[in-house]
Order: structure tokens, then sequence, then C-alpha cells
């Protein structure tokens, strides 16, 4: 392990004490006794999570996010959000109904209700191994066979899986819910697996949008769904390398919370950031939004250990870059669960920007959007964030305006009164809108604020004011709840990415769009569907496209499959537009078929070679990615 | 797409004004993500594509040509091109040719429910035009209808030889013609300029694109074979994700009687053609004084260039290449020859036949003529055959056959004469005493008749596509009358890879051809099984040797061309260009004729013989190389001597042993 000489420093010191102020974590750890040193050496880190153990107690059991956190229709009919956690909680959205019914051919009148609570008889008999479940119990680690527990691990937040969860059930489980304390307990419960033939399916935050939580139906074995969430603690943190070590359970925004509180963050923000944990980015490859400062985390991760079947995994270094063949850790990041549990991630930190500033930019058209963006990206100055919203995303924004008296004010207006001369040409029904958000040393901010908006201006693109840009990113967040609310009444929705060349990204916006709508037609939708994108990260050599899609269901009997056939047909497109499998969601289950494709006969081979020689016995076995074939067993 | 349902655009017309009509208010729909821009902007875009630029910056790296020089060469080069559609210039056009239609023709038939439905359709993804092309009347023609139906007007790829006329020149531009060179070969520069001009106005979708897959009008009647530079780069744009799909519409034109037979008969025989000029044009204004009859146009059913790729090409490839740069895989190269294969036979479904071409095929089979009488029997007779095979027949059901024959035969009357006598003959010129002529004269006279038969070859010839399959199948069995299939089916695929060139089979179909044929024949009782054998019914016979004579001229051709090509002598490695052979061949067929041996006169057209070389080279049987940049041919005497065998044994052919002298010292080189 590295040298914790360090903690000598003031900042490291203050660490100890806020932490003594917030752990108050009585769970499982007391138990594990065995680990004495280990448990020392965190003391200083133990971290109170904001997400329990038992995750019903705080979020949905069949839907977005915490219980207390939902979008409503309130007695006037009126679309309100309740709850006291967010900025837009408690507030009444007046446009947002009449929105929703014009965009998707709804009536809120409507209600496609969700089954009430689920009773645990209707969640699938466990499959025991009794040897394995005698080994483990010796263990002292902490683990439940409830019903309720087990199907909260069985899934993640596919249109497919909150579907099943409100008006289904799911055929197969996990059998066991298994809360490691330590890489120590990982080791154990692997090797138990391993003797015992047990099938593990590794889980953190559980926010997966690719099927890779799914259990296999055919799969026979006992299933262990085991949940990071018990370890979540900053192990050290390193100043004078600007680096940091965490387990791999710990929950993003207690990550961030815990290192703001010292100065630093890590900079890596998934919109999924309150529920994803450190070790699910690792598995999947994931990206945040403010990579452009930051990185991804292909390029934060310093030094991983994941446990596989095996042994453990793990470099004996930790480096800026080295030459010394395949980088194992491009094997382990995006290995979807499939080889191993990541259990300790040291990862980059940076001190805290002295500044924040949010900002956005309207554009005529998303022609033009584009077009700057694609400027900002080859000057290599964009901001931290740059998101580029379509027309449709920006009038959706719009119905997500509150009533008056708050900072949302209209935004039209406000810009009419702005730019009352130069408002000409912008046609509310083509402009589009860039939110920004600048970070740094002040004067950075402000060079490059000027700088981006003069860009802008070569664009025909007007500053928007720093309120709209802040409101787009905060909306990021309350919009994944609104699928739920559509849900209630007849309305499916979904969202996908993908990546794609600069030159492409126009063509393939409009031709997923164009074909997500002749696809819903063929299929029997009977309203247009609402198709949106934005583009939401610039890279030198392209960008990340992502599409926000839902239709009005009555009368289709199977809208799931509907929608998913419809999907496939939207991913076809991409790929044949030269836009790539997926940016950062990841491969999963749903994107398998397209794998191989993607990669070459070869790539797979690879893949199946590295999986056979780590984990012949396919003890993670949720079968992302990749199929090995049974034969070699 | 059913039935066509037409409608006559001119009948409307007749008590209105012209000057009223190109007044009308026009506003057609548009693609839905054009963006507008003027002409000259569109030949801005396309000198400022990289296609065109980086075009530009490796010519002058690899050649000592400066970047300025070149682009002002792109520049001269897109200037040639350039359409320049105007609203102005459509409304003189409307009233123009509002004014002309209506003196030459006696009804403009438009199947105008599919062309609104087609407009529709405009506004969803950009759409090609791709009309059969057999008379320049084509797209003047098609720009008329368009204007009508409120349907945006096309701009229309032309062969550069209009260029040249300078106020013709510049009054096609301004209504939507954009000109391309016949040949550009190696020009990398030019092909960079047309590629990117044709592609921007397909992602733009500024307008529709119209173009001929046939390349050039079809003297002959006949459908050509395609061409597919023009088409790839059209369709280009779909490969590469560039527009989400892209319509092509076969657009059937048939004519009761095109402004231009004369000249073409004489074009085939291969009797110098006047360049096309304006003076030239002018002159044929006592053309204009004639009744051509009446026009059908029809919009075949749209093909959704996506739909027919679907499963066929994995378009992604194009990711892993800059956009700008044309790569074509061997299934994008084969999916555009089927496409363009596809629109050719369904131009060819969805022509409509004219009485006067059933006339035509009679006549041809009598030379000497026949009664009235006689003619209206086969007619009616031929008629009935070619609509069981799906044929369009104008043939007004409730009308006396007679006076359908006898208003074929007025339409005609520079080709036929109804004699008081109740015979129809052909206008042939007057004989004079053979012993008293001279070879020249007699040359001279052959011409002037074949002139005139060819001119009934051509009416025959819209037939044939209706017939070729069945007529292929019936005269593989000619000989002794049966066959087992698999023997059947080889030579049937035979004769189908010899005339590949005169007629449009689409690639590799040759066992769905045949077998479809053979069961169209068997319903029709024409073919029965006997004994493991196939034949053909007594009640067949009629059928049988009708299309057998109707087809037979074109193996003879071939068969002629083999002749003179054995006489050629097998040793000498010059080679000849397709022009020496054809007109080698041709004088060989004509003294055949003269001196009685053969009797059909079609195997003078220089396109059927010239047909017979592709043929022959594709089949190996001569030789193509390449010698100063001139295409070269070198028969191969042993693959030739076996294809006129196997001619042989399908047709009767004269013995030129016997008739030896007559054959003349080979006048070429
Ligand atoms: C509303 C919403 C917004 C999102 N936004 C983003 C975004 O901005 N950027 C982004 O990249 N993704 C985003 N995602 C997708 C998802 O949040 C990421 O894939 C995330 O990295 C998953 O982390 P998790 O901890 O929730 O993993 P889980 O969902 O629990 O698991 C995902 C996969 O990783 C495996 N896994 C989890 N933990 C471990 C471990 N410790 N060791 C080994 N394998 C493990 C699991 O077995 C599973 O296969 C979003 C999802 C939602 C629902």
């Amino acid at each position: 392990m590295a040298d914790h000489g360090n903690k000598k420093d003031a900042k490291s010191r203050r660490f100890e004490t806020i932490l003594g102020h917030v752990s108050s974590n009585d769970g499982p750890k007391s138990a594990n006794d065995k680990d004495k040193v280990q448990l020392k050496m965190k003391k200083c880190g133990e971290v109170k999570s904001v997400i329990s153990k038992h995750r019903q107690e705080v979020l949905k059991w069949n839907g977005w996010g915490y219980k207390d956190s939902k979008f409503i229709i309130n007695k006037k009919g009126l679309a309100e959000f309740v709850g006291e956690r967010y900025r837009l909680s408690g507030m009444v959205l007046p446009s947002l109904v009449t929105w929703m019914e014009k965009n998707t051919g709804g009536d809120i009148q409507h209600i496609s209700p969700a089954q009430p609570e689920r009773k645990p008889e209707d969640v699938p008999e466990p499959v025991t191994n009794e040897d394995f479940l005698k080994d483990v119990s010796e263990l002292d680690i902490s683990c439940s066979q409830d019903p309720l527990d087990r199907e909260f691990h069985a899934h993640g937040h596919t249109l497919h899986e909150i579907f099943i969860l409100r008006e289904g059930r799911f055929k197969r489980v996990p059998d066991i819910v298994i809360w490691p304390g330590s890489h120590d307990d990982v080791v154990k419960v692997v090797r138990l697996a391993t003797k015992h033939n047990v099938c593990i399916i590794p889980y953190g935050g559980g926010t997966t949008v690719s099927g890779a939580l799914l259990c296999p139906e055919e799969e026979t074995r006992m299933i262990v769904s085991l949940d990071m969430s018990q370890m979540n603690n900053i192990l050290w943190l390193d100043e004078k390398n600007l680096t940091m070590c965490a387990e791999g359970g710990i929950i993003g925004q207690d990550l961030e919370r815990e290192l703001n509180l010292k100065g630093f963050t890590t900079g890596h923000e998934p919109d999924s950031i309150e529920f994803s944990s450190l070790g699910g980015w690792v598995a999947t490859r994931s990206s945040g939004m403010k990579k452009n400062i930051y990185g991804n985390i292909e390029d934060l991760v310093v030094h991983v250990r994941m446990v596989t079947p095996r042994g453990v995994i793990e470099k004996n270094c930790q480096v800026p870059r080295m030459s010394t063949g395949p980088d194992i850790h491009h094997v382990i990041m995006g290995s979807e669960g499939t080889l191993g549990v990541v259990t300790e991630v040291t990862m980059k930190i940076r001190p805290l920007p002295e500044m924040k500033k949010y900002g956005s930019v309207i554009f005529r058209n998303f022609e033009d959007g584009v077009a700057c963006l694609r400027e900002i990206a080859r000057q290599r100055c964009a901001p931290s964030s740059i998101r580029l919203m379509d027309n449709m995303q920006f009038q959706f924004g719009q119905a997500l305006k509150p009533q008056a008296g708050s900072i949302f004010t209209s935004f039209v207006d406000g810009l009419k009164k702005m730019y009352i001369t130069k408002w000409k040409g912008f046609d509310p029904n083509e402009l589009c809108v860039a939110t920004l958000l600048f970070e740094g040393a002040k004067e950075e901010v402000l060079a490059q604020e000027k700088r981006v908006y003069e860009i802008a201006s070569q664009f025909r693109g007007l500053p928007a004011g720093e309120e709209n840009g802040q409101r787009g990113y905060m909306l990021t967040f309350v919009i994944a709840y609104l699928r739920d609310l559509g849900l209630e009444h007849y309305i499916v929705s979904e969202s996908f990415e993908t990546s794609v060349p600069w030159d492409r990204v126009l063509d393939l916006c409009r031709n997923v769009k164009e074909r997500l709508t002749r696809e819903c037609h063929e299929k029997g939708v009977q309203f247009p569907p609402m198709n949106t994108c934005r583009v939401t990260q610039t890279y030198d050599s392209g960008a990340c496209v992502y599409f926000y899609f839902a239709f009005n269901y009555r009368g289709l009997s199977d809208p799931v499959h509907v929608y998913e056939e419809v999907e496939n047909a939207a991913r076809d497109e991409i790929l044949a537009c030269g836009g790539s499998l997926s940016h950062h969601h990841g491969v999963g289950k749903l994107r398998k078929k397209w794998l191989s494709q993607t990669v070459s006969d070869v790539g797979i081979g690879m893949m199946k070679a590295v999986k056979q020689y780590t984990d012949p016995q396919n003890i993670f076995g949720s079968n992302n990615l990749i199929t090995l074939e049974k034969a070699k067993l | 797409m059913s039935r066509p349902e037409y409608e006559d655009i001119l009948e409307g017309k007749r008590q209105y004004s012209d000057l009223g009509f190109s007044m009308e208010a026009y506003d057609p729909p548009r693609y839905k993500h054009c963006k507008p821009r003027a002409p000259e902007k569109v030949k801005e875009d396309v000198l400022n594509s990289t296609r065109v630029l980086s075009v530009i910056e490796q010519l002058a790296t690899e050649t000592d040509q400066s970047e300025d020089d070149l682009l002002s060469q792109a520049r001269a080069m897109v200037e040639e091109m350039g359409h320049n559609l105007r609203m102005r210039s459509i409304r003189f056009f409307a009233y123009f040719l509002n004014k002309i239609f209506k003196a030459l023709y006696k009804r403009i038939y438009v199947n105008g429910d599919d062309l609104e439905k087609l407009a529709k359709m405009s506004k969803d993804q950009p759409v090609l035009l791709l009309p059969s092309h057999r008379s320049y009347i084509d797209f003047l023609m098609l720009s008329y209808v368009a204007y009508c139906y409120d349907f945006p007007l096309p701009v229309i790829a032309a062969g550069a030889d209009f260029m040249g006329m300078k106020f013709v020149g510049t009054l096609l531009r301004n209504c939507g013609a954009f000109f391309m060179r016949r040949s550009f070969g190696s020009d990398r520069l030019y092909w960079a300029v047309f590629t990117e001009y044709v592609q921007t106005l397909i992602r733009n979708g500024d307008s529709p694109m119209e173009f001929f897959v046939e390349g050039t009008r079809s003297r002959t009647s006949k459908s050509l074979s395609p061409k597919f530079g023009l088409l790839s780069a059209a369709i280009e744009p779909f490969l590469t994700g560039s527009v989400y799909d892209i319509t092509v519409v076969p657009i059937s034109i048939s004519y009761d009687r095109r402004l231009e037979e004369t000249l073409y008969a004489r074009e085939l025989l291969g009797i110098p053609k006047p360049k096309e000029s304006t003076s030239g044009l002018v002159k044929a204004r006592s053309v204009l004084q004639e009744n051509y009859g009446n026009i059908h146009v029809c919009f075949g059913e749209p093909l959704s260039v996506r739909k027919l790729a679907e499963g066929r090409i994995d378009r992604s490839i194009h990711g892993l290449h800059p956009r700008h740069m044309s790569m074509f895989t061997s299934e994008e190269h084969t999916f555009v020859q089927h496409l363009a294969h596809q629109v050719i036979l369904a131009q060819q479904k969805y022509m409509v036949i004219s009485p006067w071409s059933l006339v035509a095929a009679v006549l041809s089979q009598h030379p000497q003529g026949l009664l009235l009488k006689k003619l209206v029997h086969e007619v009616v007779w031929l008629k009935k055959q070619a609509v069981g095979l799906g044929a369009f027949v104008n043939w007004p059901a409730k009308a006396d056959p007679s006076n359908i024959v006898k208003s074929a035969l007025e339409l005609h009357h520079h080709v036929v004469t109804l004699g008081a006598n109740g015979r129809v003959v052909l206008n042939l010129p007057t004989p004079t005493r053979p012993k008293m002529e001279t070879e020249m004269a007699r040359k001279h006279r052959l011409m002037e008749e074949a002139e005139v038969r060819l001119m009934v070859v051509t009416g025959t010839n819209q037939l044939l596509h209706v017939f070729v399959r069945v007529a292929l199948v019936l005269m593989a069995l000619s000989k002794d009358g049966s066959q087992t299939r698999d023997e059947l089916f080889r030579i049937f695929g035979f004769l189908r890879r010899l005339l590949e060139k005169d007629f449009i089979f689409m690639p590799g179909q040759d066992k769905q051809d045949f077998d479809t044929a053979v069961q169209y024949l068997s319903r029709a009782h024409v073919l029965e099984e006997r004994g493991g054998c196939v034949g053909v019914t007594d009640s067949g016979k009629k059928l049988q040797s009708f299309l057998h004579e109707m087809f037979s001229p074109f193996l003879l051709g071939y068969w002629t061309m083999c002749q003179y090509l054995l006489t050629a002598s097998s040793d000498d490695p010059r080679g000849s260009t397709t022009q020496q052979l054809t007109r080698g061949a041709q004088d060989m067929a004509a003294t055949l004729l003269t001196n009685g041996l053969v009797k059909r006169f079609e195997i003078l057209s220089l396109d059927m013989l010239g047909n017979s070389i592709t043929s022959f080279v594709s089949m190996g049987a001569v030789k193509r190389f390449k010698s100063n940049g001139h295409a070269l041919f070198l028969p191969v005497q042993g693959e030739i001597f076996s294809l006129s065998k196997q001619i042989e044994t399908i047709i009767a052919v004269p013995d030129l042993k016997t008739a030896v002298q007559v054959i003349p010292v080979k006048s070429r080189l």
C-alpha cells in the first residue's frame, strides 16, 4: 500500500475531524474483527452514506430515486414535484401537463397505475446452495435472503426493468444479497463462490441502463448479489500526488461531499452521481459531464484492485503512465462485473476550483449550435461542461418552468427583453440552447467565458444568461424522475447515447430521429413519438450525443416490446451513420448483439480468452458483453 | 401500385389560354430538411467542398499545376455544369410547351394520383426521377407534367452535347438542366466536381433530380443497358448516412409516334446524324406540323433505397473513411447494378404499348404487306398474348379493332399505306430493275428500304420486352420441339447471356426468369410436360413460330457478326475498333440482303451489331484491349466458331459455302 506519511498535513487532519463528526456507522463493520489492521487504517475515512443498507428504505422500489421525491398531478390537475431534496422540490409546473399531452398525444386523465407494494410471494423462491450458505455464515459477513432485498438487487433502470416492477414480476432474481465490508471479505466470498460454483453479480449503485444487473434467466446455480454499499470508505488521500483511494462501493455524492469538505474533488460527475458507485463507474467505463477538465473515468483512475476467481489483479505502483504491454486497467474498466469485483480505486483529485460559473448561449438552430461546439472543441477551449440541447429539449425545459416568483422566469421573455434588437431571426421553434459550466481560477474562468462567447457569436449565438445555464444542469437530476410520471399515464420513455465523429453529428441526429418516428408509426404507435437529442460531450474528433425518446402507448398490447424494437432500430441507425454502440452506458445485455460487429470477431475472441482465463467457471455469470460457451467448464 | 389510372392533362388546357396557364400559382412542396439556396450558391458550395478541395490539393502535389489554377479549372467546370433553375424561365417554358404540346399531341396521359402521392413523399426524402429515354421530348415532358401538378421541378442531368447550342443551352439551364460531359474518364477533378454537384443537390434536396439510367436516348425504342456511374453518385449520400433515404421513381414515357423516328432509323443504319445544333432543331419545324398521337407518362412505384438496402448493405463501413472520399464495397456495386436494372425493368413494366407497336410486329413478319383484315386479326391475337403477359396495351375496350388499327396506320402514314385494295404495304422506294443497277446503287436502294423497314422495327421493339423471356424458352425448344427441363434451361441460359446487351435481365436471376416463363407458358397451355420432357402443344405452335420470327433477327445479326469475325485473319494482332467491326459486318449483311440470302433488314442495325460485340466480349469470344486510349477488339476464332454453331442450332441461316462468292473480301483495315 502507499505511504501514508503525509497524513500529518493540516488539511488531512481536518479531514479526520470532519469524518469523525459524520461517521456514526454502526453497520456490519463491527463484525470485521479479523481485518483489524485494515480497519485501523480505514477508520479515518469511514463515510456515512445517504443511501441505507436496505435501499428500499430510502429509494423507490419500482422507480427512480428517493422515495420522497416525485412528480405528481395535484388536485388542480397540474404537475408538481414533491419532496425537499431538490431546488425544484415543492414547486408546481403549470405548463408541464399540457406540454406532455401535446407532444405525446396523451391525456393526463388516462391513468396506467403500477401494481401496489410488492408481495414477498411474488418474488421467486431462492435457489440455495446449502454448502455455500453454511460456509458463508461462518464468515460473519452480512447477508439477506429477504425477498424484497433480493428483488431490489435484481435490476437496473432500463425501461424494461422498471416496467416489470410496475406491472409484472422478474422470473429470476438473486438468491441472496451479501454485503462485504472489506476487500478481504470480497476475497473470501469469491473464493467460496468458486469452491461451490455459485454465481456472483456485483452490485454498486444499481443505476445501470444496459440490463447489466439482470440475472440470466437460465442460470440454475445460486446467484449472489454482492452489494458493495458497505465498502464505502475513503481509505486515504494524498495531497502531494493529488490522489485518493476509496473502496469500490462508495456512492458518488458521498465521495464528492467528503472530498469537498476537505477542499478537493474528483471532478467525476455522471448524471447518476447521486446513486452510482465508484466501482460501478470503473466497471462500466463511465463518463462525467465535467470530463473536459477532469477527464473520463479512464483518465482519472490511477490504480484499481479487482478480486477475480483467479486472484487479485492490480498494478504494483501508482504512476501516471507506464509502458508495460496492454494496460490491464483497460481490461478491468468496462468489464461490467464479468471478471471480478472492484474493491478499491485510487483516483486523481483536484483542489476545488476557485470559481464555478454557469452560462448559456442560444443559437438560431441546431446546425449553428453544433458548428459552434465543433469550433470550441477545435480550439480546445471547451469549458468544464458544454451541452447543446435541440429545440424540442429547449421547449421541454420551458415546460418545466415553475410558477412565477422563483428563479425560473420565462426564458424567451427574458431573452426578448435582453435582445430587443437582435431577437429577430430567432424562431422559437428552431432555436436551441447550449448550457455551460466554467470552473477554475477566477481570471481563467472569465477569460474562458469571454473566448467561448466570442466563438459563439461567430455562429450567431447570443449569451442567454447564467440562470438558464444553471437551470439546465439542475433539471438533469430531476428529469430522471419524469419517466415515472409518464408511466402513470401510458407514456414510456428512455434515453440512449452514442459517440460520433463531428462531421456526422447532424446527420446522425436527424436520421435517428427520423427512424424513431417511422418505426413507431410502423409498429402501430398511435401518436407521433417525442424524440429529442443533445450533444453532451465534445472531443477533439467527435461528440457524444444523447437521445430522449418517449411515446404514448395507449392501444398497444406490449409497449415494452414495441419500445425495444424501436430502440433496436435506432441503434442500427446509429451504427449505420457511423456512431458507436455506446459512449458510456455500456453494453450489458441490451447491446450485446452488436458487440461483435463493433469490435470484430477477433476482438470478441480476445475478450473471451480473458474471461476464460480469469473466470473459467463463469462465477461472475451476469453474461454481460459476451457469452462464454458452456462446454469449457 | 395497382393499375395506373390515367388522366389527359391536355384536355382542360385546350380551352384555356397558354398565358393563363403559365401564370398559374405554382407552389410545389419542398423536402423538409432543405435549406433553400440559389443556383449560384450551389456552385459555391461545390467549390468549397472538402471533396473538391482535397482533390485539388492532391493534384497540386502530384502534378505541376498550382492550386489556384486547379481551382479556376474547377470553377470553369462547375460553371459549365451548373443549372440555373428560375421561376421566370419555368413560366416561359410552361407557355411555350403548352402551345407546342397541344399542337403535337392528341392527349398526354399521366397517372396523376400517383404523382400527387409522390409529391407528398417528396417532402420526406430526396427524390430521383428516372425516366425511360427514347426521345428529346422526355425531359421537356417531365418538367411540363411537374409544373401541371404542382410537383417540384426537377434538375436534370443532361448530356453535354446540348451545351454547345447557345440559346437552347441557356434555356435548358434555366429550366433546371445541368450538364455532364459524356466521357471524363480519369479526370479526377472533373469527377470530384461532378460528384459533389450531384450530391450536394441530393443531400440538401433542393429539387428532385432527374436523369436517365440508360445514359442516352434509345434510338431503337428498346431499353438500353443501364449505366451505373451517375446512379452510384446519386445513391452514395444514403450509403454514407447523409440522407435518411432516397426515393427512386422509375418513369415510363411511351409514345405512339416519336418526333425523331426518321432520324433514328438513319442513325441506326449509320447514315450520319446532324450534330445537335439550334438551327438543326429549327429545321425540324416541319416535323412540328405532324400529329404524334398520344403520350403516356407513368410514374411507377416509388422505390425506397433504404428498404432495398436493408439486410444487404452494412453502411457502418463508411464510418471508417472520410466522408468526402467515395468508396464502394463490392456489395454496394452489386446493389447499384441491381437497382439500375430494377429501375429499367420497372420502366418496361409500366410502358404503355401502342396499337402501332402491335401492327408493326405483324407487319415485320409480312415484308410484302398483307390485307387489312388479316392484319387486324393478327393484331388482335397478338394483343391478347401481350395482355396475358401483363403488358398495358392502349386498346380502348369498346372501340372496333379495325378502327384502332386504321388509326395506327394513319398516324404512321409516313411508313405504311392502306391501299384501296385493302392491302397494307410499307412505303418502300420504287424498285428499279435489279439487272441494270450498279453495286453502289443497289446498296443505296437497300439502305433506303432499310430506313422504312427499321421504322417498323422500332415499332416492334417497344413490344419485345414483354415477350423476351417466353420467347427465349420457346426458341430454345425450336429444333425438335421437345427438351428436358435442364437442357431447356441450359439453352435458355445461353440465349439470355448472348442477348444480355439487347435486352434487360436482372443479373443473376436466370433461374427465376426461366421458371416464371415456363410457368406462364404452361398455364397458357403453350407448353406441356411429356414424359420428363417439355414440349410445345399444338395450340402453342402459333405463339412459338410468331415469337421465333420476332426474335430470330437478333440471332441472325449476331450470327452475321460471327461470320464476319471468322473471315478476319485470326493472327492479326492489331485488332479493330467497334466501328470497324460493325461497319464491316453491316457490309456483309447488306450483301446477304441484296443477294436475297436473308430477308431481315434488322441485321443492318449498327446498334445490334455493336451489342453483339459487347456480348461476345463478355462471353470471352472477343478480346478487348486498349491501345493509345482506344478500345480495340480481337476475335477468338475458336470461340466465335462455336458460338456461330450454337446459334445455327436455333435459327435457320443461309449456307455460305454454296454462296461463297457473295462474301466480300474483308473490307476492314
Ligand atoms: C439517470 C441516469 C443517469 C446516468 N448518467 C450517466 C452518466 O452521466 N455517465 C455515465 O457514465 N453513466 C450514466 N448512467 C449509467 C450508470 O449510472 C453508470 O453506468 C454507472 O457507472 C453505474 O454505476 P453503478 O454503481 O450504479 O453500477 P451498477 O448499476 O450497480 O452496476 C453496473 C455494472 O457494473 C458492475 N459493477 C458494479 N459495481 C461493481 C464493482 N464494484 N466491481 C465490479 N463490477 C461492478 C455490475 O455488476 C454491473 O454489471 C446513468 C444512469 C441513469 C439511470
